[in-house]
């Protein structure tokens, strides 16, 4: 027998794999094809303080290992993801649940954040400072120290849950913002969102996407992420959820090595929707094959 | 095209679009678009609309 259990801030997980925000709905969809119990946690849909339909489309170009998107947070908001979206979750549900949340001002993350910890069913809050894809938020907050902790300082004083805030991987110094969280009281960090790219329609003449420049994810990030965990862990004491790029067991294995002590699966459940399941079916025959008996002995061995 | 068939003709009739997907089976919301009837997603929702909803 393994032990695949982990714990991210008192939160226990059966095992480390957890659907990336955004490329999973509300949980609920993927339902339908499996039994998502078999998950760590989810981290569902990131949610916004008014409901948004997003960008105009086509919002998804497909790229050599990986893909580009450009979503722009579409969500029914805040109010009706706790009245509708959850409970319909938790009915078929009993794993810990991530709820992510973005904004477009501090107060915005701040009066979501406050909603969102007085749900019962939520476990985790994971602040999405990171989104590419719209302007004057998002990624704004998470391009800079100084503004990284602000976020973080102001969504602690009004919530109880742990928080982890979700970076981008689109800065010169991913450490320096990681620390800043740290500082400000983050129980966490999550990283890292989508790189940007994109796409030209060669008939057209003109990008793919409507708007343009997207979010780049997929297999083809799984390496820059591994870095960027991995410089991240040598600087802060906090958990780290490890994302970027990751499709299989051993990449799961890898990024624990690396630092993290759970790992979000993002892109690969477009290209395969029994990822997840798949890779948590195969996480005790891989943990065997390198003679690992407690994932909690590997996170940041690669340190050693 | 489809909106050209939409402009030329006076009955009422159904459209089946087409859009770049994610996920195909309305988790990911790449494919969505707006009508009258609210949100609607190609994939799951449609891709086959009533006239009668359909915003350009």
């Amino acid at each position: 027998m393994v032990n695949t259990k982990v714990s991210l801030s008192g939160v226990t997980l059966t095992n480390p794999v957890i659907p990336a925000s955004g490329t999973f709905g509300f949980g609920y969809e993927f339902n339908e094809i499996y039994d998502i119990n078999v998950l760590g946690a989810i981290s569902i849909k990131g949610t916004t303080k008014e409901p948004r339909f997003g960008n105009p489309t086509p919002r998804i170009a497909e790229c050599s290992s990986g893909l580009i998107n450009s979503i722009g947070l579409q969500n029914p908001g805040i109010d009706k993801v706790i009245s509708e979206e959850i409970p319909k979750l938790r009915e078929v549900y009993y794993k810990p649940i991530i709820s992510n949340i973005s904004g477009f001002s501090i107060d915005e993350y701040v009066e979501c954040c406050q909603k969102i910890d007085a749900v019962k069913d939520v476990d985790i809050i994971e602040v999405n400072i990171s989104c590419p894809n719209v302007h004057n938020g998002g990624m704004s907050f998470g391009t800079s120290p100084e503004n990284a902790r602000a976020v973080t300082e102001a969504v602690k004083k009004v919530t109880t849950k742990p928080i982890y805030i979700k970076l981008t991987p689109n800065v010169t110094d991913i450490v320096s913002i990681a620390k800043a969280c740290e500082d400000g009281g983050a129980d966490g960090i999550s990283l890292i969102n989508t790189s940007q790219g994109l796409r030209i329609d060669l008939k057209k003449r003109r990008p793919i996407i409507a708007n343009k420049i997207g979010g780049f994810s997929g297999r083809a990030i799984f390496p820059i992420a591994l870095k960027m965990v991995y410089q991240v862990y040598e600087a802060v004491k906090i958990p780290i959820m490890g994302i970027g790029g990751v499709a299989t067991a051993e990449d799961v294995i890898e990024m624990m090595m690396a630092g993290a002590t759970a790992v979000q699966v993002g892109a690969e459940n477009l290209v395969n929707p029994y990822a997840c399941r798949d890779i948590v079916n195969n996480l005790e025959r891989v943990m065997q094959k390198y003679n690992i008996k407690d994932l909690n002995e590997i996170i940041g061995e690669a340190h050693k | 095209m489809l909106k050209a068939v939409y402009n030329a003709t006076t009955t009422s009739g159904s459209y089946s679009f087409e859009e770049r997907m994610g996920c195909g089976f309305g988790a990911c919301m790449g494919c969505s678009c707006k009508t009258k009837y609210g949100n609607k997603r190609i994939c799951k929702d449609g891709p086959v609309l009533v006239k009668e909803e359909i915003i350009w």
